[in-house]
C-alpha cells in the first residue's frame, strides 16, 4: 500500500469512528427505554465517563511553542478508554411494579449483551437489557493548532455531521453528532531562562459534545468538559519529543430520552454530576518537518489513551 | 540515511495507528432488549347480585405481533416473555351513590385460538382483591399481589408462542368473579355500577444484531 493509500485508509477511519457513534446513541436510547431515571444513570454511567475521558484527552501535548513565528498544524486523532470489569455491572433495582422490589448487579452500557433476569416466587419476572458488550469507547475529534503568537496558541476541535435516515429496528432517528471545542495554550518558557531543561507551558480547552437525537427530537447525550494543565516537554533526538501534563479535568452530561417502563411513555432527563479530576498525560511525538505523530498515555479518573496525526508546521 | 528512517519511522507508526484504528472499529454484537407491554382489560360492572362476574379477552399474539413490528424484529427473535406485574383501579362510579366494597378474584384461562371455546388450561386465580373499597380505588392504581397458578398460566401461553404457537395463539380471558359486596348486597333498586379495569405488564425480551464501533 503506498503512502497516500496509507493515509486515506486511516483519514476514513477516523471519519468511520465519528460516523458510526449516532446509530449506537439511537440503539442506546431502545435500550434505555425500557428503564426509568435511576438505573438509566447506573446503565450509562461507565459511558459518561468514558466521554468526559476521551474528550479530555489529546488536547495539549507538547510544550514547545515559538514566541514568534507560525505554527498551523491540523490534527486527526482517536482517543479511547478500555473498560474494566468494574464497568460492566452496577447495582440495580427492580421497575414496573415488581414485587418484591430487588436489587442485581445489572449489564451496564459497556456489559454484557445478556439481558439479566430476576424470578420472584410467583413466577413473575423482571428482565434488565444487556449492555454493548464493549471493550473500549472511541472517539476521533479533528483538531486545529494555530500559533505562536508571544508565545501562544489557539486550540480548536469542530466536528458536526447529520446522519439523518433511522435506525432500522426503532425508527429513531439518527440525528447529529456535534463537537465544538477551544482553547489556548501559553509558553511558560518564555518568561524562563534558556538553558532551563525543558519547555513548559500552560493552559486550558473547553469542549461541548452531542450524540444522536432522542424521539423528540432533541439531543440525546449533551456533554461539557473543561481542562486546565501545565505540560512540559523536550525534544530528545532529532525527531522524538516526549512529553508530560498534569490537568484538572471536569466534566458534566445529560441524557434526555424516552422512556417506556409505565403505561405511557414519558421524557426522562438524566444529569450525571460534574465529575471533576486530576489527570497526568504522559506522551511521545513524533516531529517529522511536515506531519507528526504523537501516542499519549492519560491516568485519570478513567485512564485513555490517544494517538494521532498532525499535518503541518 | 537519515530520511529512510524518519521515513520508515513515521510509516511503522502510521500502519500501527491503523491497524488499531481502521482494521476493526465495527464490531458484531448480539443484545437482548427489554420491550415492556402493558395490557389493559376494561370491566363495566352492573349488577344487582353479589355474585357476579365479567371478563375481557386478550389476543397477546396481536399484542406481541405490534411489538415486534414496532422494534423490526421477528418472533424467532423472542428470548422470553414473562408476567412482570399486574394492578387494577377503578375508572368510574356513580358519584351519588355511597361507597362498595367488593371482595372476588381475578381468574385467568388460556383458549385455543384455533378451536374456540377450548380451553387449554385454567381458569386459575391471577389475583384476589379484599375489601377493596370502589370509591377509595377511583382513580388509583393497586399493586396486586399475583397468585403462582394464574402467573404460569400466562407465562406458559407466552412460552407456547415464542416456541411457534404449538398450542394455539396466546388468547387469554380473564374473569372477575366477584364474591362479595358491602355494606349491604346490591338489588334491583339499588344496583352496582362502576367500570373499572385491570392491567398487567409483560416484559419482553428480544435479540438485536447490532454493530458497535469498539476498536481497541
Amino acid at each position: 500500500m503506498t503512502f497516500g493509500g496509507l493515509l486515506k485508509k486511516g483519514i476514513a477511519a477516523l471519519v468511520l469512528l465519528l460516523c458510526f457513534a449516532p446509530p449506537l446513541a439511537a440503539q442506546i436510547e431502545d435500550q434505555l427505554s425500557a428503564y426509568t431515571g435511576a438505573n438509566a444513570k447506573g446503565y450509562l454511567q461507565p459511558f459518561s465517563s468514558a466521554f468526559g475521558a476521551d474528550l479530555n484527552t489529546g488536547i495539549f501535548r507538547t510544550a514547545s511553542i515559538p514566541k514568534m513565528g507560525p505554527k498551523i498544524r491540523l490534527e486527526l486523532q482517536i482517543m479511547s478508554v478500555i473498560f474494566g470489569d468494574d464497568d460492566r455491572t452496577f447495582r440495580a433495582v427492580t421497575e414496573r411494579g415488581f414485587t418484591p422490589k430487588t436489587y442485581a448487579n445489572a449489564p451496564t452500557v459497556v456489559g454484557s449483551g445478556k439481558a439479566l433476569m430476576v424470578e420472584a416466587a410467583d413466577s413473575t419476572a423482571f428482565f434488565f437489557p444487556g449492555g454493548f458488550d464493549l471493550n473500549s469507547f472511541a472517539l476521533a475529534a479533528p483538531q486545529l493548532r494555530v500559533g505562536g503568537v508571544f508565545g501562544t496558541e489557539v486550540i480548536l476541535r469542530y466536528f458536526a455531521l447529520n446522519i439523518g435516515g433511522s435506525d432500522d429496528s426503532s425508527g429513531t432517528e439518527l440525528g447529529n453528532i456535534s463537537l465544538f471545542g477551544i482553547g489556548l495554550k501559553h509558553s511558560i518558557s518564555q518568561y524562563l531562562p534558556p538553558l532551563f531543561p525543558v519547555n513548559l507551558s500552560a493552559g486550558f480547552f473547553w469542549q461541548t459534545f452531542s450524540l444522536g437525537e432522542n424521539k423528540e427530537g432533541d439531543k440525546l447525550i449533551s456533554s461539557k468538559t473543561l481542562s486546565i494543565g501545565v505540560q512540559a516537554s523536550k525534544k530528545m533526538a532529532m525527531f522524538f519529543e516526549p512529553y508530560a501534563g498534569v490537568s484538572y479535568d471536569t466534566h458534566s452530561m445529560s441524557v434526555s430520552y424516552e422512556s417506556k417502563a409505565s403505561d405511557t411513555p414519558i421524557d426522562i432527563d438524566v444529569d450525571f454530576e460534574k465529575e471533576s479530576s486530576m489527570h497526568l498525560t504522559l506522551g511521545l511525538m513524533l516531529e517529522f518537518p511536515v506531519v507528526k505523530g504523537f501516542a499519549e498515555y492519560n491516568i485519570a479518573g478513567q485512564n485513555s489513551f490517544a494517538l494521532g496525526l498532525g499535518f503541518g508546521i | 540515511m537519515k530520511a529512510a528512517l524518519r521515513k520508515t519511522g513515521f510509516l511503522l507508526f502510521l500502519f500501527g495507528l491503523i491497524q488499531v484504528a481502521g482494521g476493526c472499529i465495527m464490531e458484531d454484537r448480539v443484545i437482548e432488549l427489554v420491550v415492556n407491554e402493558t395490557t389493559c382489560v376494561d370491566f363495566l360492572e352492573d349488577h344487582d347480585t353479589v355474585l357476579y362476574g365479567n371478563s375481557g379477552t386478550v389476543n397477546y399474539a396481536d399484542k406481541i405481533n405490534e411489538i415486534l413490528d414496532e422494534n423490526g424484529v421477528s418472533r424467532d427473535k423472542i428470548v422470553s416473555a414473562r408476567l412482570v406485574s399486574a394492578s387494577y383501579g377503578v375508572t368510574e362510579l356513580d358519584p351519588a351513590h355511597d361507597d362498595w366494597i367488593i371482595t372476588g378474584s381475578i381468574t385467568v384461562e388460556w383458549e385455543d385460538a384455533s378451536a374456540p371455546g377450548v380451553i387449554i388450561e385454567g381458569p386459575a386465580t391471577l389475583w384476589e382483591y379484599t375489601d377493596v373499597s370502589i370509591s377509595a380505588a377511583l382513580g388509583k392504581k393497586i399493586p396486586a399481589t399475583l397468585n403462582r397458578a394464574g402467573v404460569e398460566i400466562l407465562n406458559k401461553a407466552l412460552a407456547d408462542f415464542i416456541a411457534g404457537g404449538v398450542r394455539g395463539n396466546p388468547v387469554l380471558t380473564f374473569r372477575v368473579v366477584n364474591t362479595g359486596v358491602g355494606p349491604h348486597s346490591p338489588n334491583s333498586g339499588e344496583p352496582i355500577q362502576f367500570a373499572w379495569k385491570g392491567c398487567i405488564v409483560v416484559d419482553i425480551v428480544t435479540e438485536t444484531d447490532v454493530e458497535v464501533p469498539d476498536p481497541f
